[in-house]
């Protein structure tokens, strides 16, 4: 026990030695300015959360309603939270330590209650402070429509943030710690979120406790405003936070095997998100979640004469794809498709979400052209131009969208029954899954080596501009593909003047269908218009070079 | 994958299976120094290591060889507790592999060195020695950096440096902190003859001091050493004795082990 004793005083020692390196180590002025620029973005975010917001109240009918729906529907988040919380438990989450700290802290005689404690209550602490930051920003937006007053809100929807994120920590942590089977917590999560939409469904009688939290952001500023302290927030507060400590005491139970998997991947994840490489982050949170393809694929693919070898390897590749990976598209089609009927609906920011929803069915539909640009040996190798192979392997992914259309087509008629419905599907539908299977491609193809060797990225620009160009190359995929889905916008927008939704729709669909299509002529060209661009500034550097010269 | 044609070497023993070593039946489940019991693993569908039963005594020391991919570094990791069996256990001294007393029993040393960012090669030293309960570790630290090599760099962050001088740092950090079972992951890959002869030695040391010492190599040299070698094939233990009268190069190159058969032995 002397060795026990012995090393955990080494641990705590070498911690606070470490915390002190990097302390002493931070380029102060670096962090100001990281912490300047997180302002100024986080500031702008906010601004335009809050143009979206209308100031005036609401009418006495909304109000009522809200506090009719409003905790059900606001619970469905610390439901869904525990759901995936449960989910991430299961698949070795959420610590994440490094590698080193495995090999040799995990491995000495020092008991896993000291050793994992610490980045246990490390992640619980950011979990509620990133959801107590978003929830009081979202209580400030709340405050200008709804009655309570604004400290209030702002409080009380800071505490249901922190709750509802500690939420999904603790109930990982638990789920870890009592390594709970897969299925299992996949029960237990479906459970608790089918009460929740039970609720939302049946406005006479609430079932979920989590009513008693998402109550306190609902109905709990007017309620603490009149009458004081409500005691079931507070109840529903301080359960959340015994789960929180649950969690914690948990952590000594944490399967070695899984923090050992993931603090490898979690170190690149975090310096892949750092590069902006959405492919990288893609494949590493695969890895994370276990996600590989199937070894049997479901079908047999006999390679076809008349089809093209890139067209047979891609159908052979989306027979690898595992039924997880399916199960996700068919859920991101129906839930794009709802965003784009919402939108229609009215609300018009839902369009966003559309497109990016699209960009992630995009990126998992798009699977041979990532892996083709995954292994440019193999392409380069081919005795055949690489963008002609790029470009073919657009083919598959663009024929798997078609039954997710259908799936988006069934989902909207869920939501609105109408024949409409299936004519503005078609009309809005077609545009949006091309658009977000566009800006998959973008970002696939922008992540393949430059043909000339070296990147065209940054020649003649400044560090400054160089920086603001990586965010925008970041951006641009994503800001594709919800151009694919503004028809929606213009059918909303011609059904408020009075004029034919279809034919606004139909007009904005060919036009961003023609705008699209200069996505596949860049992917097929993208070799050539890079040796161009290079060839152009390289004369132009010899030509001012000649000119120096003649003037010396 | 039964529609492709079957390789050459495969046609030929197509029933090599029937070489595995049956180990069920009996193994004495007496604490040891190491003992696995019907150990298993699986990676999600794939298997990895086929049950396999395995006694260890104290003082033992075995090259556990197999070509890649047969199941050696899994069965390592099971036995440091890196790694959960799908089935079965694996004991340490009569505790549980990664229980906090056969942590105490363990030096395992990976086959992937890894390091802090922010330590140096001296400050790992002092750490692990620490972790493990040892006061003083000074002079054994400077001794076996010396011993590698690497005395002049002990300053040096070990993340910066080369394939061969990490696995020298992870050496010396293997044997910086007391054991009773060594595990040595392929310890010779990337390592210059200076740093194969420092480690045979160390090696040499810590069976002359008691240790167990199980060591996964191809490395021959350290393999003609040992008394008993334990051979892994596709997940399933195909050898378990006397390195005399083995083929040993054909157990490393996935091929029948039937030198003990055949008289090709080496």
């Amino acid at each position: 026990m002397a060795r026990q004793s012995e090393g955990t005083v080494a641990l705590v020692a070498m911690r606070r030695a470490r915390r002190t390196n990097r302390i002493a180590e931070l380029e102060w002025f670096e962090a100001l300015y990281r912490v300047y620029l997180a302002a100024i973005v986080g500031g702008g975010i906010i601004l335009f959360c809050s143009g979206l917001v209308e100031d005036t109240p609401v009418s006495p009918a909304a109000m009522e309603q809200v506090l009719t729906h409003g905790a059900p529907v606001m619970g469905l988040l610390p439901a869904l939270a525990v759901f995936l919380g449960l989910r991430s438990g299961t698949q070795g989450g959420p610590v994440a330590v490094e590698e080193a700290e495995v090999r040799h802290v995990l491995l000495a005689p020092v008991p896993y209650s000291y050793a994992l404690r610490q980045p246990a209550i490390q992640r619980v602490r950011s979990a509620a402070f990133m959801g107590g930051l978003v929830g009081a920003v979202a209580g400030q937006l709340a405050d200008r429509r709804l009655p309570g007053g604004f400290g209030w809100w702002v409080i009380l929807g800071a505490v249901f943030g922190a709750c509802s994120l500690s939420l999904f920590m603790s109930s990982a942590l638990i789920a870890h710690g009592l390594r709970l089977k897969r299925w299992v917590s996949t029960l237990i999560g479906s459970a608790v979120v089918a009460v929740q939409v039970l609720d939302v469904l049946n406005a006479d009688q609430h079932l979920s406790p989590i009513n008693a939290l998402s109550g306190m952001v609902v109905n709990g500023p007017l309620n603490w405003e009149l009458a004081g302290v409500q005691t079931d927030h507070v109840l529903a507060a301080v359960i959340c936070v015994l789960l929180a400590i649950s969690g914690v005491l948990l952590a000594s139970r944490l399967s070695i095997e899984s923090l050992a998997r993931r603090s490898s991947l979690v170190s690149q994840l975090k310096f892949a998100v750092t590069l902006q490489d959405i492919r990288t982050v893609v494949l590493l949170r695969r890895q994370l979640s276990q996600e590989h393809m199937r070894p049997t694929p479901w079908f047999k693919w006999k390679p076809r004469r008349r089809l093209h070898v890139v067209v047979n390897r891609g159908i052979r590749s989306i027979a690898h794809f595992p039924a997880r990976r399916l199960g996700r598209i068919v859920i991101l089609s129906g839930a794009a498709a709802l965003a784009l009927v919402y939108t229609f609906d009215g609300t018009t920011p839902l369009v966003v979400v559309a497109g990016v929803l699209c960009f992630i069915i995009g990126l998992d539909v798009i699977e041979p052209l990532s892996q083709e640009v995954d292994q440019p040996n193999y392409s380069d190798s081919f005795p055949r131009e690489r963008c002609l192979t790029m470009t073919q392997h657009l083919v598959v992914p663009a024929l798997m969208l078609i039954p997710c259309l259908f799936i988006g087509t069934l989902a909207a008629f869920v939501a609105r029954p109408e024949l409409s419905t299936l004519v503005m599907s078609f009309l809005v539908g077609v545009p949006a899954a091309l658009g977000g299977l566009s800006g998959a491609a973008i970002n696939a193809v922008k992540g393949a080596p430059d043909p000339v060797g070296e990147s065209n990225e940054g020649l003649y620009m400044p560090p400054e501009v160089s920086g603001m160009t990586t965010v925008i190359r970041a951006v641009w995929p994503v800001v594709v593909s919800v151009v694919g889905s503004l028809p929606v916008v213009g059918a909303l927008s011609a059904a408020r003047n009075g004029s034919d939704p279809f034919a606004a729709s139909a007009r904005l669909s060919l036009g961003v269908l023609l705008v699209l299509s200069l996505v596949p002529m860049w992917v097929r060209k993208r070799d050539d218009i890079h040796l161009w661009w290079r060839q152009m500034i390289e004369g132009s550097k010899a030509q001012a070079a000649q000119k120096g010269r003649y003037e010396l | 994958m039964s529609r492709h044609p079957t390789p050459p070497h495969r046609r030929e023993h197509v029933d090599a299976t029937t070489d595995v070593v049956d180990d069920t039946p009996t193994i004495d489940t007496s604490p040891c120094a190491l003992l696995a019991v019907d150990v298993s693993k699986n990676y999600g569908d794939a298997p990895a290591l086929n049950p396999v039963s395995l006694r260890v005594e104290s003082g033992d020391r075995i090259a556990l060889i197999g070509h890649n991919g047969s199941g050696k570094t899994t069965f390592l990791k099971m036995s440091a507790g890196l790694l959960d069996p799908s089935s079965g256990q694996v004991s340490i001294n009569g505790n549980k592999a990664g229980s906090l007393s056969a942590r105490a029993d363990i030096s395992y040393i990976s086959d992937q060195p890894t390091f802090y960012d922010d330590l140096s090669v001296w400050e790992h030293l002092e750490y692990v020695a620490r972790l493990h309960g040892v006061s003083e570790w000074e002079q054994l630290a400077a001794d076996l950096l010396a011993h590698v090599g690497l005395y002049e760099r002990a300053d040096e962050l070990p993340n910066r440096f080369s394939r061969g001088l990490k696995q020298k740092v992870a050496i010396a950090l293997g044997f910086i902190r007391p054991f009773e079972l060594l595990l040595v992951d392929e310890p010779f890959v990337g390592l210059d003859a200076s740093g194969k002869e420092a480690l045979l030695t160390l090696l040499q040391q810590a069976s002359d001091e008691g240790a167990t010492v199980i060591v996964a190599t191809h490395e021959l040299s350290f393999v003609h050493t040992v008394k008993r070698i334990v051979a892994l094939r596709d997940g399933q233990l195909v050898h378990d004795g006397p390195v005399a009268g083995v083929n040993v190069d054909a157990l490393v190159r996935n091929e029948d082990p039937a030198g003990e058969h055949d008289g090709e032995g080496k």
